[in-house]
């Protein structure tokens, strides 16, 4: 009895942890993944191998930040095996992604447009996502990704910039109803 | 102006990525003439999906839950020292193998022989009549056995 108690205990804490960090873990995979079924994927590989190595777990670092670790980690994982398999598979297949409507305010669960996803490599998603969704500085990120500093500097300058050349050239991105 | 044209090219020209970190650390992050060419932190946001999008993590949660589902209860310990155990798995993976390898086998000596419905060269393949030199030649007709090459070798008759 004791111990079926104890898992109720451990079950409504993993709950809460869930509840917490499940929304920013799910908008970072799916900046990186591209789609929200592997972000799904990649999230519930990514809070059960939290679950499990919890013991593991340094409380002088940020338990965010170790998450999003994880998370990045099993989304770059899941996007290498998925390469080799689209290495076959013709683009079109893919579910169509919408476009960007200027003016209107986006969908907050709407992935990332076509255009951008081909742009940007997964790293510099992860860090773009980091610092505009979380405000995390280039240190934060470069905890995430397990990389220096001036790494994510040039991962930001150059997806920041992409971005803009998008815009600005107007591939899909600033469609205007 | 010609500063960020300079730290532009000195950017461009050498692709380290130390190198760039300090220019971009040194310039680019406090020069508000190249942040206006990069794209605001607003403007990604817009782009990005965002936490807001997924407050709902019901569905997350119930396959979580699917997972940490307790495993079927195992059988007392006694019980289980009475069943025979791994020698009984192991008996049952030779048997297994014994019936994987005689199916084998027999599937090779089968084909090993002629092929009954394999019809000959004669049957698939006719030639009514064959000059070399414009004279009459012996006509040879050969299918090997299972293909569906058919060799013609004509020989002159002397």
């Amino acid at each position: 009895m004791r111990i079926d108690q104890d898992k109720m205990d451990e079950k409504a804490r993993f709950r809460d942890l869930v509840d917490a960090y499940g929304p920013a873990s799910m908008a970072l995979a799916v900046n990186i993944m591209g789609n929200r079924q592997d972000a799904e994927d990649v999230c519930q590989e990514a809070f059960m191998q939290v679950f499990r190595s919890l013991d593991r777990y340094d409380p002088s670092r940020s338990f965010k930040t170790w998450l999003f670790t994880i998370v990045s980690r099993r989304a770059f994982d899941m996007l290498k095996k998925k390469r080799r398999f689209y290495r076959f598979v013709d683009r079109a297949t893919l579910e169509p992604r919408e476009t960007f409507v200027a003016g209107a305010d986006p969908d907050p669960a709407r992935p990332l447009p076509e255009s951008v996803l081909r742009r940007l490599s997964p790293r510099e998603r992860t860090a773009l996502c980091l610092w505009a969704n979380e405000g995390y500085s280039a240190q934060d990120i470069a905890a995430v990704l397990r990389c220096s500093a001036s790494t994510v500097r040039v991962y930001l300058f150059n997806a920041r910039k992409k971005i803009r050349s998008l815009m600005e050239n107007d591939h899909g991105l600033l469609q205007t109803d | 102006m010609v500063s960020c044209k300079r730290i532009d090219f000195l950017y461009r020209a050498v692709p380290l990525k130390p190198w760039r970190g300090w220019l971009l650390r040194r310039h680019i992050e406090r020069c508000p003439a190249c942040q206006a060419r990069l794209a605001s932190r607003e403007e990604v946001r817009r782009l990005m999906a965002r936490p807001e999008g997924f407050r709902d993590v019901s569905g997350l949660w119930a396959r979580l839950e699917q997972e940490l589902a307790p495993a079927p209860q195992r059988q007392p310990a006694g019980l289980a020292a009475a069943r025979p155990g791994w020698q009984f798995a192991l008996g049952l993976a030779a048997l297994c193998a014994a019936v994987v390898l005689s199916f084998w086998l027999l599937r090779e000596v089968r084909s090993a022989g002629p092929g009954p419905r394999v019809p000959g060269a004669g049957e698939s393949f006719t030639l009514d009549y064959i000059r070399v030199g414009g004279e009459p030649a012996q006509a040879f007709i050969y299918q090997p056995s299972g293909s569906k090459m058919v060799f013609v070798w004509a020989e002159k008759t002397m």
